[in-house]
């Protein structure tokens, strides 16, 4: 029972970082149809700046964690200024790969500032645990979720109910209308890109103090959550981070009484699965088609 | 080659026969693609000149070692150019291609020798190209891109564990170098003499491609996607011959790989290899099939160059992606094209002052 | 121009209705084509025209029943109605850029010979054979809509009108027996709407079926026998075009009056 609830636990902590990013993907994709492969690196730049500035200049954790929301976030502005705006007239292609360049440039700029050796960020509760039916819990892990679901809420609370989400809804549902409707999608991008970078940033503060903090930290995270992103339909947020959960879960569960050395393999086989079976996702999603 | 490809004849007479001939065709038949009309011969054989010299600008400490990489970069990028170039297909699984054809090879040779171990090599992975894209046919573009990660780091993962094909930790050496008759391809050189020759046959059967309807196929159904099946192409077919294709080359080249080193390990192998070749394909030339050699060799060859500053290399990398996709789409290949494009006016206007 | 009646007609589409979302495009849209006829499909901006082509030619999801002499045609599948001999063009133009004009309708031909890696590397004498043959018949619907001495050159670098008539050398290349055109005319001027409407007169002696979408009743009024009204995703009116000008709910759509 204890190691039921341990892994239980494992894995919505997983599911809530693969959550956190699978989010800013999804909020980006809606906004401007495309995925920033420099996702999964700016999580590992959030990293690197909340180390810097807790361990390094030992600034106070709440006040470090906002400073790195906002660097990250002008992280991904800058980003959406080289890699995106330029790069409008040209095929989606152009600036999936100009993503990629952007993620390479940026992880050997962090190399270069601090170095390929590991680091260490210590979590804010040091590693206090939670006792609960015989398995130790990580407060880590509860802040982790805690986070995540503040979060959606949050993203929710956005697309809903605010002006901007709305552009972005529509945006999503049938571009070329929205584009029509005089949406001002400049000023959108540069919002949208900056947002999804910072909940990039926010997963790696959150999840550095369970892992070591190396400059290849993102990556795997990212392709985790590809298979949310991919389950959810680059669509709906409530899809995706159900999703994030749910592929988590069914790995931990299958790593620790299956088979473990696959263990990194099931979000894998779920993502390919869904892509042959469903192309489109298993979340219903709004589309439109312009000929 | 047919007959009607030698009316480019060697002999001036025939030459200008042969403008003649296809002068009245070009009335009677009507008008040649202007693909068709291209001289490529000439650009193949400086070409395959320059690539017998290479090794003379990178043997180092290292000795052949570098242009051998860079040849065996050039088959993988060549076989990147179909999927990628031709038929728009954004594929990050090159990595898993590279090494299935090795160890399918490794795996087959001992049971019949490098040359059966080559044709198994290609013929699995061709195969396994087919196989993922049928599969994942309905999948858009980025969704797509992702899956062929996704495969190919379980590929990586299933290699790693699984000893019997790949040897495992061990992996597999000893193995046997490619041999015609009684002349065997043993050595550095003879190593990187047989890679040339396999570039220039990659690199030619991309320009007989060019000069095919299956190249305008591949073409008008990468750019015009649901309306090109509204005009008859069967565009999953093309697009599953393509990705097929170019994991061919990747197997082959896997296939080369462990005959000419004759040793192969799972930790060859990564996602790395995958975003390289893309980088090289990229930064070479999409437009022509010169592009992946140019690219791999640059890249190859670059890091060498770039020893003192190596921290900054991926920046260098990063960088010429950006400069390319923003100034110079059509790679280093087109260079030629642009500048001459841009001085031309130029010249016209000195002329007249 | 004289109809010649069939038993079955050449197109049938019934109940059509296609969705996005919440929004109903195309409303249970009932059309019929003889064999031969010329039909105009008109209507206000909006009224669901374009959305019913893409739902015929399978480029859109759409519910209701597809017929081609009576065959029945799976929906929502876009290559699936070409087997039939039914080809179309689009609102915007849609030539690929980067080849030429012979290119660009080369890739419609029905000559299937020789054309992938097989015709490229080993069979290549049988591959220029049948090459040849394309090139005549590409170079023969490039010279119908006058395009012949652009052959070569690069789509990219045609004006819009000749982009269109691209489109249609493309898919006569094809050799349709029917053939959907989504606003051929526009952006035209009065002497090219003139060569279009001989160059469709000259397809219907050919034998070939059209279904136009047009905003430009002269040019309805000169080849279509039949026109069907649509607006809001629904069938308001059909018949001659006189029928249909004198119809005042298709005044009242296209004037904007609330029904």
């Amino acid at each position: 029972m204890a190691r039921f609830i341990s892994l239980i636990a494992a894995g919505v902590a997983q599911g809530a970082i693969a959550a956190l990013i699978a989010l800013g993907i999804v909020l980006l994709h809606k906004a401007t149809g495309i995925v920033n492969f420099a996702q999964g690196d700016l999580l590992t730049l959030g990293a690197y700046v909340g180390y810097w500035l807790i361990v390094k200049h030992s600034m106070p954790t709440l006040p470090a964690y906002l400073v790195t929301l906002v660097l990250v976030f002008l992280v991904g502005v800058a980003i959406e200024r080289v890699g995106y705006a330029p790069l409008r007239k040209q095929p989606i292609l152009a600036v999936l790969i100009s993503t990629f360049a952007l993620a390479l440039g940026l992880r050997s700029l962090i190399i270069l500032w601090q170095g390929a050796d590991d680091r260490n960020l210590p979590s804010p509760f040091k590693s206090n645990v939670w006792h609960v039916a015989g398995a130790a819990v990580p407060y880590q892990n509860i802040l982790i979720v805690i986070a995540t679901l503040v979060v959606f809420a949050a993203l929710s609370w956005l697309l809903q109910r605010t002006a901007v989400g709305r552009q972005v809804r529509a945006l999503a549902a049938d571009r070329e209308t929205a584009l029509l409707q005089g949406i001002r999608v400049e000023r959108l991008s540069i919002v949208m890109f900056g947002l999804s970078a910072a909940l990039a940033g926010l997963g790696g503060l959150m999840v550095a103090p369970t892992l070591t903090v190396t400059p290849t930290l993102g990556f795997p995270l990212l392709l985790a959550s590809f298979a949310a992103v991919v389950l959810g339909g680059f669509d709906r947020i409530g899809g995706t981070v159900a999703a994030a959960f749910a592929i988590a879960i069914v790995q931990q569960i299958l790593g620790g009484y299956v088979s473990h050395s696959y263990i990194e393999a099931y979000p894998y086989i779920i993502l390919l699965g869904s892509l042959m079976i469903r192309p489109e996702g298993f979340v219903r999603g709004v589309t439109g088609v312009r000929y | 080659m047919s007959a009607t490809d030698q009316t480019q004849g060697e002999s001036l007479a025939g030459r200008l026969a042969a403008t003649a001939t296809a002068n009245v065709r070009d009335k009677i038949i009507g008008p040649r693609p202007v693909v068709y009309r291209r001289r490529q011969r000439e650009f193949w054989l400086l070409g395959a000149v320059l690539l017998f010299a290479l090794p003379l600008l990178t043997t180092g400490i290292y000795g052949l070692g570098v242009a051998r990489n860079a040849m065996l970069l050039s088959i993988l990028a060549l076989g990147f150019y179909f999927q990628f170039a031709l038929s728009g297909q954004f594929s990050l699984a090159t990595g898993a291609f590279y090494a299935t054809g090795a160890f399918t090879s490794a795996w087959v040779s001992p049971h019949g020798g490098p040359a059966v171990g080559f044709v198994a090599a290609v013929a699995v992975t061709a195969l396994l190209g087919a196989l993922v894209k049928l599969l994942l046919s309905r999948s858009p573009l980025i969704q797509f891109g992702i899956a062929t990660l996704s495969f190919s780091e379980l590929v990586f993962l299933v290699y790693r564990n699984w000893t019997q094909f790949t040897g495992g930790n061990l992996g597999r050496f000893g193995l046997q170098s490619f041999k015609v008759g009684g002349y065997s391809f043993n050595t550095s050189t003879r190593h990187y003499m047989l890679l040339v020759g396999f570039v220039l046959i990659g690199v030619y059967l991309l320009i007989l491609f060019e000069r095919s309807p299956a190249q305008r196929d591949q073409i008008f159904t990468r750019d015009m996607g649901a309306v090109a099946k509204t005009t008859g192409l069967h565009t999953r077919r093309l697009q599953i011959v393509a990705f097929a294709l170019g994991g061919a080359y990747m197997g082959a080249a896997g296939s080369l790989f462990a005959h000419t080193g004759n040793f192969v390990h799972p930790s060859s192998f990564s996602t790395e290899i995958s975003l390289e070749v893309m980088i090289m394909v990229l930064i070479g030339g999409i437009r022509s099939p010169w592009g992946p050699v140019v690219g791999a060799i640059v890249l190859t060859v670059l890091p060498e160059w770039l020893r003192p500053i190596a921290h900054y290399q991926d920046l260098v990398y990063a960088g010429g992606i950006l400069v390319v996709i923003l100034l110079l789409p059509g790679g280093i290949v087109s260079l030629p094209t642009v500048v001459r494009a841009r001085v031309e006016p130029l010249l016209a206007k000195r002329r007249k002052t | 121009m004289s109809v010649v009646a069939d038993t079955r007609p050449l197109l049938r589409c019934a109940d059509i209705t296609v969705r996005f979302g919440g929004v109903v495009a195309v409303d249970s849209v009932s059309v019929d084509l003889a064999e031969h006829e010329v039909l105009g499909l008109v209507g206000p901006n909006g009224s669901g025209k374009t959305t019913l082509l893409n739902a015929v030619s399978g480029l859109v999801d759409a519910r209701g029943r597809v017929e081609v002499s009576g065959t029945p045609i799976p929906l929502g599948r876009p290559g699936a109605i070409v087997d039939h001999g039914v080809f179309r063009t689009y609102q915007t133009p849609q030539v690929d850029r980067s080849l030429t004009c012979m290119e660009n309708v080369l890739v419609a031909s029905p000559n299937a010979a020789c054309r992938g890696p097989v015709g490229a590397w080993i069979r290549r004498r049988a591959m220029w054979k049948h090459e040849h043959e394309r090139w005549d018949e590409a170079a023969d619907s490039l010279r119908r809509v006058g395009l012949l001495d652009r052959a070569n050159d690069l789509a990219a670098g045609l004006p819009y009108g000749q982009q269109r008539h691209l489109e249609i050398a493309r898919a006569l290349t094809a050799r349709p027996t029917l053939l959907l055109m989504d606003e051929p005319a526009a952006g035209l001027s009065s002497t090219e709407t003139r060569h279009l409407i001989e160059l469709l007169a000259q397809l219907q002696d050919d034998g070939i079926t059209l279904l136009v979408i047009e905003h430009k009743i002269t040019f309805l009024e000169e080849i279509c026998h039949r026109i069907v009204v649509l607006e809001m995703g629904r069938t308001i009116a059909e018949g001659t075009p006189s029928e249909v000008w004198a119809n005042p709910a298709v005044m009242a759509a296209y004037l904007g009056e609330a029904k």
